[in-house]
């Protein structure tokens, strides 16, 4: 397959396994929203011809029920290039006998980027020695790759050690948090934009494209919640 | 063997060793006229060395190591006339400790495979498939070669320093068995690739003033403690052998014990050639359901339900009488 030259990041769920408090996307246990299969099809389906690349995000998605329906109809296609996962990787030991069974079955480059911050370490046992163990089952799969994602406040520098003390170094990705989401106002810096692909563009959880303003998106899932919430209430 | 095995619910079928379904070849090679069951299981013993002192190890008696050369040598020519005479083969690759000379435990499953030996199980403690040879871990080698069904480590307490007491590992020794950290990385790598990775553990009553799994209790706490780290399947089997009463735990009573447990739901039982299975259902208290296989051995006249292969040396049984001995046909080859 040619080389993707557009990525689709798709929140399929605003659902969460933990409630950190810095959350970008408003996320968290009392959240209820997942992604209709027919908004993902559509979203999917509007790509044409093109070659492209999906990262799945939440919430978590590996406690949406129908992830794997979205990456067998995305692979399906014939078109996608790469499977990316945004998790926080609570679950992904439950996953990842299904996840590596999808990838030798079709071939399909995944990344697993996993997130590291102070709250998951505190809140989730052995967190990184769980993730040491998975990168060590997989490190032979050349296209399945497990890398982490630190985000820090201004004195975590404590997580890097730790990362390093599970030889995960090489792997991740260290960042400080960033001001938006619950953050917005904090002392921290706005959005940083990293990104190694031409073209891309980002889903709400109701299939609503927001181009690349990451910004305008997390509000949007914000008023999503609310309303869910208070039409639960 | 007696044992009371726990294992996953949709590892509903009696093993890939299935007794119902079995029968009786018969075998006529060197100077041996006998029955043998079919499928075989083939006990290979890729070394005889081991880390540890086992007071119930059932290959104690074998001393010493033909080298590699003649060990594959003597193992193909083997294997070759076993299937030339028909006979269908199953392995299992053991020891003495078969992580301990990791080329020798790699090139055998190579050979096998080549073969078209049917992989069985691999019995270990554990110790060496974490090391890495010819750039993956010893557990990529027998995944890559096909021993996915399942590996078997050894363990006979939960609690490490208990574990060596009753595995009589000598302080001095340079190689521990393993952590139970250790163990959790083998069980999320073999629960990556779907490899069946069992514990065994003898029953043992009271051995050096420490006491071994030995009540039904305990059994279940044990498999319990497993989950945790991921794994699913434990097999607890009597002692094979005369020792001290005390040292000894009879398992039928513990059978007897499941089968009057109103946790334990019964199936069926299966009537085999050499051992009768009674079957239940276990449902843990996190809901997680087990199928439990009492396993009673009958009696049988003289038949033989696996071959082992020793040194170059081929016989029925561990200790049954020779079938074909390598070294003697080609003494050349030994040195």
């Amino acid at each position: 397959m040619d080389k993707a030259t557009r990525r689709l990041y798709i929140n399929v769920t605003d659902r969460c396994n933990t409630n950190c408090p810095f959350c970008c996307m408003y996320s968290g246990t009392d959240n209820r929203l997942d992604m209709t299969f027919d908004t993902f099809k559509k979203i999917v389906d509007d790509t044409g011809s093109e070659i492209f690349e999906l990262q799945l995000e939440g919430g978590e998605p590996l406690i949406f029920p129908k992830i794997y329906l979205f990456i067998e109809y995305a692979i399906a296609t014939g078109r996608c290039a790469k499977v990316i996962v945004l998790t926080n990787g609570i679950e992904l030991e439950k996953n990842l006998r299904r996840l590596v069974q999808i990838h030798q079955w079709y071939g399909t480059e995944f990344h697993i980027k996993v997130s590291v911050n102070y709250h998951l370490l505190k809140v989730h046992d052995n967190h990184l020695k769980t993730l040491a163990d998975l990168v060590f089952a997989t490190e032979l799969l050349p296209k399945f790759n497990i890398e982490l994602n630190t985000r820090k406040r201004h004195n975590d520098q404590w997580i890097d050690a730790e990362i390093d003390a599970f030889g995960l170094s090489e792997i991740n990705h260290s960042f400080e948090l960033q001001s938006y989401g619950r953050m917005t106002g904090s002392n921290y810096d706005g959005v940083k934009i990293v990104q190694n692909i031409d073209s891309w563009e980002i889903y709400a959880v109701d299939g609503k494209c927001f181009g690349i303003d990451l910004v305008a998106r997390s509000e949007y899932e914000k008023k999503l919640a609310e309303e869910a919430n208070n039409e639960h209430d | 063997m007696n044992t009371i095995k726990f294992a996953p619910y949709n590892e509903f079928v009696t093993e890939q060793h299935q007794v119902e379904r079995g029968y009786l070849k018969r075998l006529e090679m060197g100077d041996f006229k006998g029955k043998v069951y079919q499928p075989c299981n083939l006990d290979v013993l890729v070394i005889n060395a081991c880390q540890n002192h086992c007071f119930f190890c059932i290959k104690k008696n074998y001393f010493g190591d033909v080298i590699e050369d003649t060990l594959l040598k003597s193992l193909e020519t083997a294997v070759t006339r076993l299937i030339e005479k028909g006979i269908t083969l199953e392995a299992t690759i053991t020891g003495g400790e078969p992580t301990l000379r990791v080329p020798r435990l790699v090139k055998t499953i190579q050979l096998l495979h080549r073969l078209g030996v049917k992989e069985r199980t691999v019995s270990t403690t554990g110790v060496g498939l974490l090391d890495e040879y010819e750039g993956r871990p010893v557990i990529q080698h027998l995944i890559d070669n096909g021993y996915t069904h399942n590996v078997s480590i050894s363990v006979m307490h939960p609690d490490h320093a208990i574990n060596n007491v009753l595995m009589g590992h000598p302080q001095e020794s340079t190689v521990d068995n393993l952590t139970r950290d250790q163990l959790q990385r083998i069980a999320r790598y073999c629960n990556t690739y779907g490899v069946e990775l069992r514990t065994s553990t003898n029953l043992i009553g009271s051995y050096r003033g420490y006491r071994g799994i030995s009540t039904l209790g305990e059994i279940i706490d044990f498999v319990s403690q497993q989950k945790q780290i991921g794994i699913y399947s434990c097999l607890f089997r009597e002692l094979v052998g005369k020792f001290p009463g005390n040292w000894m735990v009879p398992i039928k009573p513990l059978q007897d014990e499941i089968a009057k447990d109103k946790r334990f739901e019964y199936v069926k039982t299966i009537e085999g050639m050499f051992y009768d299975i009674k079957m239940y259902i276990y449902t843990d208290a996190d809901c997680k359901q087990y199928v439990v296989k009492c396993y009673q051995d009958t009696i049988v006249p003289v038949t033989y339900s696996r071959l082992s292969f020793v040194n170059g040396i081929l016989r029925a049984g561990f200790d049954g009488p020779e079938l074909y001995n390598y070294i003697k046909e080609n003494p050349n080859d030994l040195f």
